[in-house]
C-alpha cells in the first residue's frame, strides 16, 4: 500500500498479494502518472479499481488522465456530484472508458484477493444532495488479516463521528490516513481514540496554501504518542504487510 | 582576406535589430543610418579606396534596414485591449496555438474576436496568454468564452534572476494574460484546417504512446520526438537542466538532425544528393508530426544546415545557408533576436556543429571509431558554442554535461525510433507495440537514471553568478574571432604546401 507523493491532495495504491490492484483517489492533476509509474511494474497498464472519495479537485484531478492512459476496470464514486469542470470531465471519462461505474454504499465490501477486501463503512445515505462535497467522502476500511489500514477521504469530525457512533471499536486499525490532509476540521480525538493507530499518515503537499497539516492535530498526535508520515517529508510512503507483520519504507 | 559582401549585409542588419530591439528611438535613428549611408555611397565616388567606403556603407544601410524592421514589428500591434487592463471582461476568440499541457494546468494562446467590457461589445483581434486548470481540455481550434480579470503579463523571478516574461511573450505578439478564467468552450474546430489535422494527428499519436508507456517515460518520449516539455514533472525537467539534457526535450536542432541522418542513413545506397533529399523529406515528416509550429520549422532548417554541413564536410556553404537562413528568420520575426533563447540556442548550436567540430575533431585523430569520434567531437563543439550563452541565462554551469550527453545521446536514436513505432502500431493494435513500448521505456529510463545520479553528485551544477551581457558578447566575440583566425592559418598552410609541391 503506497501513499503516493502528489503534492497538495490524495492518492493512494494499493497491491494484493495476487497482483489486484486499486487505487483510491488521484491528486489534482499530472503528478499521478510519475508516481504510478514510480510503484507500478513497468509493463503493467491496467487498474482494477479506482475509488473516487469525493467529487473535489485535489483527489480527483488525476483521475481523468488515470483513465486515459490505463485500463480501468470498475470505478467507486461517492454519489456527489460537483458543478465543476474536473468532475464533468471525470464523468465523461468514465463514460467513455470500459470501466463500470458503481456508487459506493455501506455494507459493500470489495474483495481484492482471498484475504484482503476493503468495505466501505460510509456513506450510508444517498449523498447526491450533499451542500458540502467534503461530507459526503467515502471512509473505507482496508483489511489484510491482523494488519488494517483506514482511510477517511476529507470527511470533517461530523461525520467521523457519526462513523464512530456505528462502527466503535470495529474502527481500530494500524494505520489511519489522516481527515483532509490533516487539518482541524477533521481528526477528533474521540475518533483518533477509537482508531488508535500505530501510524497516522498525512497526504499533504508541502508549503501547502491551507497550512496543512494543522499544528492542533500535530500536537493531538503528539500526545497520544503516535508516530506520523507525510508524504511532505517522506515522498511517497510505501507500507508492506503480510498480514501479520507491517513495514514501511519511504522515497526520502 | 576577400570582404564578402552578403555576409556584411546581414551582420549590419542583425546588428540594426538588435540595437532597435534594446532602444526605442523611433523613426529618426534608421532615417539617420539611411542617410549616412546614402552620403557614403556618393561620397565614396570621389574616394580612392572606393571598395572599403562601398563595403562601410553597405553595412550602415543595413543597420538602418534592421532598425527599420523593428520599427515596423512595433506597428503591427496596436493593441485594443490596453484600456482594459485589471478589470474584468467577457471574451471570445479561438485558441491559436497548440494548448501547451503541463502538470498542474495549461497554458492557451488565445486569438480574440470580440470583448465585453464596461457595458460593451467590441471587436478585438489580438493574442492573450490564458493560464488555466487541466479542465475543460481545450484543443487548438476551439472557440472559447473566457470571463476573467485582464491584464499586462507580468515578469517574474526565474531561479533568482528576474526573467523578463514580457519581453519573451512580446515576440509571439502577446501582451496581455487572463489568469484562471471561468472557461466555456463553445463551438469546435475554428482553427486553420491543415494545422487542425496536423494538431489532430498529433495528439492522437501521443495518445496512443502515453497509454503504453509509463510515466514519466512517455513524456520523455514525446519530448524527444515532438516537443512537449512541459509535460515532464518539474523535478525531472530540474533534474536534465542539472545534467545538461535539457535540449532532448526541447525540440532543439539535435533531435531533428538525428531524424535527418536516419533517413540518410537508411537510404545510404543512393548517391549523396538523393540521401540528402530524403533527409530533408524525413526532417519535414517529423515537423509536421510536432505540428508544425514556427519554432519547430525554424528548428529543422537549422537542423537540415547542421547535417548538410556535417554529412559533407562543406563547412564553407553550410555556415552562408545559416547566415542566410536566420537572416530570413530575423526579417519574418525581428524579436527572435533578443528575446528568443530557443532561436539563439539552435543558432549556436548549429554555428558549433558547423565550424568548431571539424577542427576539434582533428585533436582526436588517436580514436579508432569513427561514430564515437564524431559524437565526441559534436558533443563539445554544440556545448562549447552554446555554453556563454547558457551561463548568461541560467547562471550556473553544468559540470557533468559532457559525460552525461556522452553516455546517453547514443542510446536517444533508438528511444525516438522505438517511441516512434511504438506511437504508430498503437494505431493498429496495442498489444503489438508492446515490444516496442517496453524497451523503448527501459531505454529511456537509462537516461533518466543516468542524468539522476549525475545531478545528484555534488559540485554537478555549480552557481557562477549571473555575467553580464558584455561578457557574454565578448565571448563570442572570441569564438568568432578564432574561427575566422582558424581558416585563415589553415589557408595559408594550405598554401605554403602547395608552394613546397610546386618546388
Amino acid at each position: 500500500m503506497a501513499f503516493l507523493d502528489v503534492g497538495q491532495g490524495d492518492a493512494i495504491y494499493i497491491e494484493a498479494p495476487n497482483g489486484n490492484q486499486m487505487l483510491i483517489d488521484g491528486g489534482s492533476g499530472g503528478q499521478i502518472l510519475p508516481a504510478l509509474g514510480g510503484v507500478m511494474p513497468i509493463y503493467d497498464r491496467s487498474i482494477d479499481a479506482i475509488l473516487a472519495t469525493h467529487p473535489d479537485k485535489d483527489h480527483i484531478g488525476g483521475l481523468p488522465l488515470v483513465l486515459e492512459r490505463y485500463k480501468v476496470g470498475k470505478v467507486f464514486i461517492s454519489g456527489a456530484s460537483s458543478n465543476t469542470a474536473v468532475y464533468k470531465t471525470l464523468e465523461e471519462k468514465i463514460k467513455g472508458s470500459e470501466a463500470e461505474e458503481i456508487i459506493a454504499r455501506r455494507g459493500m465490501r470489495l474483495r481484492l484477493s482471498r484475504d484482503v477486501y476493503f468495505d466501505v463503512l460510509f456513506p450510508d445515505v444517498d449523498t447526491s444532495l450533499f451542500k458540502e462535497t467534503n461530507d459526503a467522502s467515502i471512509v473505507g476500511r482496508l483489511v489484510y488479516k491482523n494488519e488494517s489500514f483506514l482511510l477517511t477521504g476529507d470527511s470533517p469530525i461530523k461525520i467521523e463521528k457519526y462513523v464512530a457512533s456505528i462502527d466503535g471499536k470495529n474502527l481500530k486499525s494500524s494505520v489511519l490516513k489522516l481527515g483532509h490532509h490533516g487539518s482541524r476540521t477533521s481528526t477528533s480525538e474521540e475518533y483518533l481514540g477509537f482508531v488508535s493507530p500505530e501510524y497516522a499518515v498525512i497526504s499533504a503537499g508541502c508549503k501547502n496554501s491551507y497550512g496543512h497539516p494543522h499544528k492542533e492535530i500535530l500536537a493531538l498526535l503528539e500526545k497520544f504518542k503516535i508516530p506520523r508520515l507525510s508524504t511532505c517529508d517522506s515522498g511517497t510512503i510505501i507500507f508492506t504487510t503480510d498480514g501479520e507483520q507491517l513495514a514501511h519504507e519511504t522515497a526520502k | 582576406m576577400k570582404t564578402d559582401t552578403l555576409l556584411v549585409l546581414i551582420f549590419g542588419f542583425t546588428s540594426g535589430v538588435s540595437l532597435g530591439s534594446l532602444t526605442n528611438f523611433g523613426w529618426q535613428f534608421p532615417i539617420f543610418f539611411l542617410v549616412l549611408g546614402f552620403a557614403l555611397v556618393f561620397y565614396g565616388k570621389s574616394y580612392r579606396s572606393q571598395k572599403i567606403i562601398f563595403t562601410i556603407s553597405i553595412f550602415v544601410l543595413s543597420v538602418s534596414l534592421g532598425l527599420a524592421r523593428v520599427e515596423i514589428e512595433s506597428y503591427r500591434y496596436q493593441n485594443v485591449l490596453y484600456p482594459m487592463e485589471n478589470s474584468r471582461v467577457v471574451l471570445r476568440g479561438v485558441v491559436d496555438e497548440f494548448p501547451d499541457i503541463r502538470e498542474a494546468g495549461a497554458r492557451l494562446v488565445v486569438l480574440s474576436d470580440s470583448v465585453f467590457f464596461d457595458g460593451a461589445t467590441t471587436t478585438a483581434r489580438e493574442r492573450l496568454l490564458v493560464v488555466s486548470d487541466l479542465y475543460p481540455t481545450v484543443h487548438y481550434g476551439d472557440e472559447v468564452e473566457l470571463s476573467g480579470v485582464i491584464r499586462k503579463v507580468k515578469n517574474f523571478s526565474k531561479s533568482g534572476e528576474p526573467f523578463d516574461y514580457s519581453a519573451y511573450l512580446s515576440k509571439d505578439g502577446i501582451f496581455h494574460e487572463i489568469v484562471y478564467p471561468k472557461i466555456s468552450i463553445i463551438s469546435n474546430d475554428n482553427g486553420n484546417i491543415v494545422l487542425q489535422k496536423l494538431f489532430s494527428i498529433r495528439e492522437r499519436f501521443s495518445e496512443k504512446l502515453k497509454k503504453s508507456i509509463e510515466e514519466p517515460e512517455a513524456s520523455l518520449a514525446l519530448g524527444m520526438l515532438i516537443g512537449e516539455k512541459h509535460a515532464l514533472p518539474k523535478a525531472l525537467t530540474e533534474t536534465f537542466k542539472h545534467a545538461g539534457i535539457i535540449h532532448l526535450v526541447v525540440l532543439s536542432g539535435y533531435n531533428i538532425s538525428l531524424v535527418g541522418q536516419f533517413f540518410m542513413k537508411i537510404f545510404s545506397f543512393l548517391p549523396l544528393v538523393a540521401r540528402t533529399i530524403f533527409g530533408g523529406v524525413g526532417i519535414i515528416l517529423f515537423v509536421l508530426l510536432s505540428g508544425g509550429g514556427a519554432s519547430a520549422v525554424r528548428a529543422a532548417v537549422m537542423a537540415g544546415i547542421a547535417l548538410f554541413g556535417t554529412a559533407t564536410g562543406r563547412s564553407y556553404e553550410a555556415g552562408r545557408a545559416l547566415f542566410i537562413a536566420a537572416f530570413v528568420m530575423l526579417l519574418e520575426n525581428p524579436n527572435l533576436l533578443i528575446f528568443s533563447p530557443s532561436f539563439q540556442l539552435s543558432f549556436l548550436a548549429t554555428f558549433g556543429l558547423i565550424y568548431l567540430s571539424p577542427w576539434i575533431a582533428k585533436y582526436f585523430w588517436r580514436i579508432k571509431g569513427k561514430g564515437f569520434k564524431e559524437l565526441l567531437s559534436q558533443t563539445l563543439a554544440t556545448q562549447i558554442a552554446v555554453l556563454p550563452l547558457l551561463v548568461y541565462l541560467s547562471g550556473s554551469v553544468s559540470t557533468v554535461a559532457i559525460l552525461v550527453n556522452l553516455l546517453v545521446l547514443p542510446t536517444v536514436p533508438f528511444a525516438m525510433l522505438g517511441a516512434f513505432v511504438a506511437g504508430a502500431l498503437g494505431f493498429v493494435s496495442a498489444a503489438i507495440a508492446v515490444p516496442f513500448a517496453l524497451s523503448t521505456s527501459l531505454i529511456l529510463s537509462y537516461t533518466i537514471s543516468i542524468s539522476q545520479f549525475f545531478s545528484s553528485l555534488p559540485q554537478s551544477f555549480v552557481s557562477v553568478g549571473f555575467a553580464p551581457a558584455w561578457v557574454t558578447v565578448l565571448a563570442y566575440v572570441a569564438i568568432v574571432f578564432f574561427v575566422i583566425f582558424k581558416k585563415d592559418s589553415e589557408l595559408i598552410l594550405k598554401k605554403t604546401k602547395n608552394d613546397f609541391n610546386k618546388k
